[in-house]
């Protein structure tokens, strides 16, 4: 987690122009640091040299999160469960931790890129 | 209301012939007369945007999104017949990272890192056009054929 975090913490100083101290795995990666879209594509493809790991920018970034709990709400289905089945890199109590803080905006934070980058080093 | 660009250009067709092509290479050649230097870049984009369009088969539409870093001939115009050519260093589903060269007599005159990225055709990017259009461009300038 640490090596993980150190380096995605380096690639978002570079990307986002801040300083390295203002990022820590709950920082709000949109919210708080301020990415735009073009960012986020940036930082997808340095994630892909810098840990040698497929990238899928919708998942990685959470872009569907929204849809899919749409999704699982008018199917009926278990809100967590459904996303866990989707975004299997997110662990159980990160998405329960998600579901009430999904209003006040863009939820994804850094350890999230974390989880995603040690799933796929795991999984292919 | 019609709005005319004059681009002092034939066309805007910037790469003469691409010559090979592979997962995560691309080569081509230009032949430039008292061109300036952006149009050199404008190649360059050109050429990689051709290769990320080879690589999703045609299935979104790709364009520039930055270019990171980008050096360029000291001199003010170019002259000759430049290799281009492209490798994909790094990519994730939508983007794609390309270090992109252009080489005149064996010398490395320009180089830069160019960013794409891709996105679902829609309105202004429309499927029925654009994905035919640089489908059949693509074959044109690995054939040879006139793409003006």
């Amino acid at each position: 987690m640490k090596e993980v975090f150190e380096r995605i913490r380096q690639m978002l100083a570079d990307i986002l122009d801040v300083e390295g101290d203002e990022i820590l795995p709950e920082t709000y990666i949109v919210r708080e640091l301020g990415a735009e879209s073009i960012d986020l594509l940036e930082l997808a493809v340095s994630l892909n040299s810098g840990f040698n790991v497929e990238i899928n920018d919708g998942d990685i970034f959470l872009s569907r999160l929204r849809d899919y709990v749409t999704e699982a709400k008018g199917k009926k289905d278990d809100v967590v469960l459904y996303l866990l089945e989707r975004l299997p890199f997110l662990k159980k109590d990160r998405i329960e931790e998600m579901m009430p803080d999904l209003e006040d905006g863009p939820t994804l934070k850094v350890k999230d890129l974390v989880s995603y980058v040690e799933w796929r080093q795991e999984n292919g | 209301m019609e709005i005319t660009i004059n681009t002092g250009l034939d066309g805007f067709v910037l790469v003469d012939k691409i010559h090979m092509q592979d997962k995560t290479h691309i080569r081509g050649t230009r032949t430039f007369t008292n061109a300036p230097v952006y149009l050199g870049i404008e190649s360059l984009a050109q050429l990689g945007a051709y290769h990320v369009r080879y690589l999703i088969g045609f299935k979104r539409h790709a364009f520039l999104l930055k270019i990171t870093r980008c050096i360029t001939p000291a001199h003010e115009e170019l002259n000759g017949t430049y290799v281009l050519t492209g490798k994909l260093v790094s990519n994730s589903a939508s983007a794609f990272s390309y270090v992109l060269q252009a080489m005149l007599e064996g010398n490395i005159q320009m180089e830069g890192e160019f960013l794409f990225a891709v996105m679902d055709y829609d309105h202004g990017f429309q499927k029925d056009i654009l994905k035919e259009y640089y489908r059949n461009l693509l074959s044109c300038l690995k054939n040879d054929s006139r793409v003006d």
